[in-house]
């Protein structure tokens, strides 16, 4: 068990150290600019007759897809062996395609049941090749190992895509519909002070 | 026909994630700009302006034939996100060490301030 979590974080340290892409360094505040009387005009992009819209936002949801896929992975396991009991390839064949309908990408959702159908298949097709596999096996143990390989092809794939290629969307970031607040303190000529909240638009 | 077809479309495309970070802006403006004409400034510009917005990019490369990743692939996708939000320019255009990351061997992270000259 101890052995298992050192090689865990030895390996998460690797792969660590495998990251080289660094970010920029961060955007300082916005200082305050005077008109200078005399400068030269800047270039100003044309308006366009479109209306603004939010700004688009990029964010993945692997976060959830991957873990409910590596739990979901054990009953289809047991699915493998006992296909009598086909409600062990629910989990797997519907709850990461739920998450992408809750992260509204149908598009995603459909893909995944269909790749899905084909693991639930290919799971099934491995169960059935092993039996085969051990009953014409004369040996006292039998390891299947070509159908062991095709089960954990037909479920690995179809994770994989899943978390790294569909698990994504792209939204209109939500704080752009509410108006920005600049907020001012200014001292009073007579004492005391002033706050404001200011906004433009 | 179809593997040609997906390597050739796979060839031409870099993968592109976006954000915004709206802590610093102070205005919102109701028409588009052309994103072509949205000028493109390394360091602040001695203009008074509004913020819209800190724009951030990240390109990366997504298989073993498609383009890698570069800073003109940034500044477009810069471009394209600014000019939807009625930016004149972006100042402060900086980018990060190209390199691997989690999500590909080969990627590119920039950003950048989108402005509205007053």
């Amino acid at each position: 068990m101890r052995s298992g979590f050192v090689s865990a974080f030895v390996a998460l340290a690797l792969a660590s150290g495998c990251v080289t892409v660094t970010s920029p360094r961060p955007l300082p505040p916005p200082r305050p600019v005077a008109p200078q009387p005399g400068a030269p005009p800047v270039q100003r992009a044309a308006d366009l007759p479109i209306p603004t819209t939010a700004p688009l936002v990029d964010e993945r949801y692997v976060q959830w897809t991957l873990p409910v896929d590596l739990l979901a992975v054990i009953p289809l396991t047991y699915f493998m062996v006992q296909p009598d009991r086909y409600y062990l390839a629910a989990p797997s064949l519907l709850l990461p395609p739920l998450i992408h309908v809750a992260y509204g990408n149908s598009e995603s959702a459909t893909i995944s049941v269909l790749m899905r159908v084909a693991m639930v298949g290919g799971v099934y097709l491995a169960g059935r090749s092993a039996e085969d596999e051990c009953n014409n096996s004369e040996s006292f143990v039998c390891l299947p190992m070509r159908s062991i390989l095709l089960g954990e092809t037909a479920m690995i794939l179809p994770i994989m895509i899943d978390s790294f290629y569909l698990a994504k969307r792209t939204r209109g970031d939500d704080n752009w519909n509410r108006l920005p607040i600049v907020p001012s303190v200014a001292p009073m000529p007579g004492g005391g002070m002033t706050f404001g909240a200011a906004t433009q638009f | 026909m179809i593997v040609v077809l997906g390597l050739a479309l796979a060839a031409c495309t870099v993968d592109i994630a976006r954000d915004v970070d709206l802590k610093y802006a102070n205005a919102r403006v109701p028409y588009q700009t052309d994103p072509a004409a949205v000028q493109v400034y390394e360091t602040d510009v001695a203009v008074p302006y509004d913020v819209l917005g800190d724009l951030e990019v990240v390109v990366r490369q997504k298989n073993a034939f498609s383009e890698a990743p570069t800073k003109e692939h940034a500044i477009a996708a810069l471009r394209a996100q600014a000019g939807r939000i009625g930016a004149h320019a972006i100042v402060l255009v900086d980018f990060g060490k190209q390199g691997m990351s989690w999500w590909s061997y080969n990627e590119l992270r920039g950003h950048g301030r989108a402005i509205r000259f007053r």
